[in-house]
């Protein structure tokens, strides 16, 4: 009896506390930490293993256009998301009728449907005869001579619209459904039009619900490979993730798919950067 | 200044009456409070003349402007919200600059207008402060600040101490009397507090089912309510019911159903012959301290009851009794030098200048 109670009482000292922790801890430093920084290191080492940065000279001299596609898909992409989304959740906020209700429930559709899925029917939507190109030539808009060429930039962000716009507006609406009325009457009261409420009340105050939903479309586009794989394939210019599977499955190169790697790394800093800088903006 | 001006305004939420046909005028400068139980149609009024609920039927003016279909923006009332509303990610000075940034005034006069309107609210300095650094009292002062900067028509507040505490609650009454004193702005005030009420108006309206129950000074609704209703929501009352017998004047004599006579004022146009019930509040009866009998052995004065103890609770300034008369029961206040136990017989007086009768029938 003796020996257990000292054993508990052994067992409340700060070592055991933090042994606690060493499943979780092994966990991330094995799945996350090890892959990543094992990625970097590979990134700066040639075929025999030294030090080298042969993998970025060629990553730069192949892929420069890439990279700069990527980053403009993915920026413009989020731009485009924040503007819908955020039209989409105020509507939602400040209009409650019959058509809201509906409409919020079909906007959570394509949350259900994986990114594959998607991508199979945005090829199957956006080909040069598929769905939107016979409608559009039904509607005499265009000739199906020459149908819309939409396996590029313009179908790539209309497939990430269509996937990544719900997912905002669910987190954002979630936030604007948390402020209350008063400080919307507040402002009418003050004299501000719909258009001030929105830009000067609304958005300030469910600022970091938006940003936490930027963040994450940012971070997902950046990351998306089944999309531009189905949809722009080898073609130039592609997204960086296209490019690491060519690198690895046509030439087995895990140096410049590990450089190509860095850059998209690099990408998601920049928003992790901005994403810490405000919540320690907020929290001052 | 404006007057304010309701005509015969009907609101419903379904099938529910929230307000039916409220007439009812504010005076320029005057400050009213709507006073009444939950869902007594008090702050369906306020939101209706603020412009955020459309009645069903009728108008509210503001001076000769018809404002009933006038979006809230353009109508020119401030607001103050029970929960202040203040925009947490602005400062105070944001806070109450919004509106004139609207306005397009200059920055230099709306900076001039800020110090004003926080040295009138006592809050100077406080400009670069957020919401979440001041206190719930200086929240509602600033609230409050922001809603009179822009020297509105007509100030609407809901409820606006309800989250304070006691004592805060008490001392922001009396500024918030003083403030309108100073600035003399038409100022419709909603509260479920009869003390509030009664402290900062210059005229209470009762309000029950959305219509008007009584509306007059503090003073009147207070001492001669017209109806059960009133009489029973303003202070601490019991009744004693009975019929009415004679009335002369002001004077009423009520026999209650228990055989005693009862004198007290006639409210509510009581008339002789019909049922009528006393309104007894706790400061308007004197205890005696010994049974009826043994009170210096005069004749029982008027208005003089032998009651016994029924109850007894200690509140630290008085002693709430509850008393035993006949088959009633009434509330009265004790001195705690003297502490009366229950079963005790003592001899109680109704001051009959006190003593409001009106009609039995609840409206």
């Amino acid at each position: 009896m003796q020996v257990s109670i000292s054993a508990t009482r052994k067992g409340l000292t700060v070592p055991s506390y933090i042994m606690l922790l060493a499943p979780a801890v092994t966990f991330m430093l094995l799945m996350y930490a090890y892959p990543f920084l094992a990625s970097i290191v590979r990134s700066f080492l040639d075929k025999s293993g030294a030090f080298s940065f042969e993998n970025y000279l060629k990553t730069i001299d192949l892929y420069t256009k890439d990279i700069a596609f990527t980053f403009t898909v993915t920026i413009f992409n989020t731009v485009c998301t924040a503007v819908l989304a955020i039209l989409i959740a105020v509507y939602f906020r400040i209009r409650q009728n019959r058509i809201t209700t509906i409409l919020s429930a079909i906007y959570k559709l394509p949350l259900f449907i994986p990114f594959v899925v998607v991508a199979q029917m945005m090829n199957s939507f956006l080909a040069p005869h598929g769905l939107l190109n016979v409608a559009l030539a039904q509607l005499g808009l265009i000739d199906l001579k020459q149908p819309l060429q939409l396996f590029n930039f313009a179908g790539l962000s209309f497939g990430f619209l269509w996937k990544q716009v719900p997912f905002a507006v669910l987190i954002m609406h979630g936030g604007f459904q948390m402020i209350d009325n008063s400080y919307i009457e507040a402002a009418r009261s003050a004299g501000a039009g719909m258009g001030k409420v929105i830009t000067r009340v609304l958005i300030p105050m469910n600022k970091s619900s938006i940003l936490v939903s930027l963040v994450l479309v940012y971070s997902q586009i950046v990351g998306t490979f089944t999309l531009p794989y189905m949809l722009i394939g080898g073609k130039i210019p592609t997204t960086i993730t296209v490019d690491i599977a060519h690198r690895v499955n046509y030439f087995r190169d895990f140096g410049v798919a590990n450089a190509l790697g860095v850059f998209s790394y690099l990408l998601v800093l920049l928003t992790a950067w901005y994403y810490l800088k405000t919540k320690l903006g907020e929290t001052k | 200044m404006s007057e304010l001006r309701m005509e015969n305004l009907v609101a419903r939420y379904g099938k529910v009456t929230a307000l039916d046909r409220l007439n009812l005028t504010i005076k320029d400068g005057e400050l009213v409070t709507l006073l009444g139980p939950s869902g007594c149609g008090k702050t369906t009024t306020l939101r209706s003349v603020s412009g955020f609920l459309k009645p069903d039927e009728g108008n509210i003016y503001i001076g000769h402007r018809n404002i009933t279909d006038i979006p809230p923006e353009k109508r020119g009332i401030g607001l103050v919200f029970q929960n202040y509303a203040l925009w947490p990610h602005m400062t105070v000075f944001q806070n109450l600059a919004f509106g004139l940034e609207l306005r397009k005034v200059p920055l230099e006069e709306i900076r001039k207008k800020v110090r004003s309107v926080l040295s009138i609210v006592k809050l100077e300095g406080y400009e670069d402060r957020y919401p979440r650094q001041l206190s719930g009292g200086q929240q509602q002062r600033v609230a409050l600040a922001r809603a009179i900067i822009l020297e509105p028509d007509i100030l609407l507040l809901d409820e606006p101490l309800s989250n304070l505490d006691a004592l805060l609650r008490e001392q922001m009454r009396f500024e918030i009397a003083q403030i309108h004193k100073r600035l003399g702005i038409t100022t419709l005030y909603v509260t479920h507090d009869q003390t509030e009420a009664m402290v900062i108006s210059d005229r209470i309206v009762i309000m029950k089912d959305g219509k008007v129950m009584q509306d007059g000074r503090p003073e009147e609704i207070y001492l001669r309510p017209t109806n059960r209703f009133v009489a029973g929501f303003m202070g601490t009352t019991t009744f004693l019911e009975g019929t009415v017998q004679t009335i002369q004047g002001d004077s009423c004599m009520l026999k209650t159903f228990e055989g005693w006579e009862l004198r007290g004022i006639a409210c509510g146009g009581v008339t002789p012959g019909t049922k009528a019930s006393a309104a007894v509040r706790p400061e308007a009866v004197e205890v005696l301290y010994s049974p009826i009998g043994a009170v210096s052995g005069k004749t029982p004065a008027e208005n003089s009851f032998e009651a016994e103890v029924d109850s007894s609770y200690f509140t630290g300034e008085v002693i709430d009794y509850h008393f035993r008369l006949g088959s009633s029961f009434i509330r009265v206040r004790g001195d705690t030098k003297r502490i009366l136990k229950p079963g005790d017989k003592v001899t109680v007086r109704i001051d009959p200048d006190r003593l409001p009768i009106v009609p039995a029938e609840s409206i």
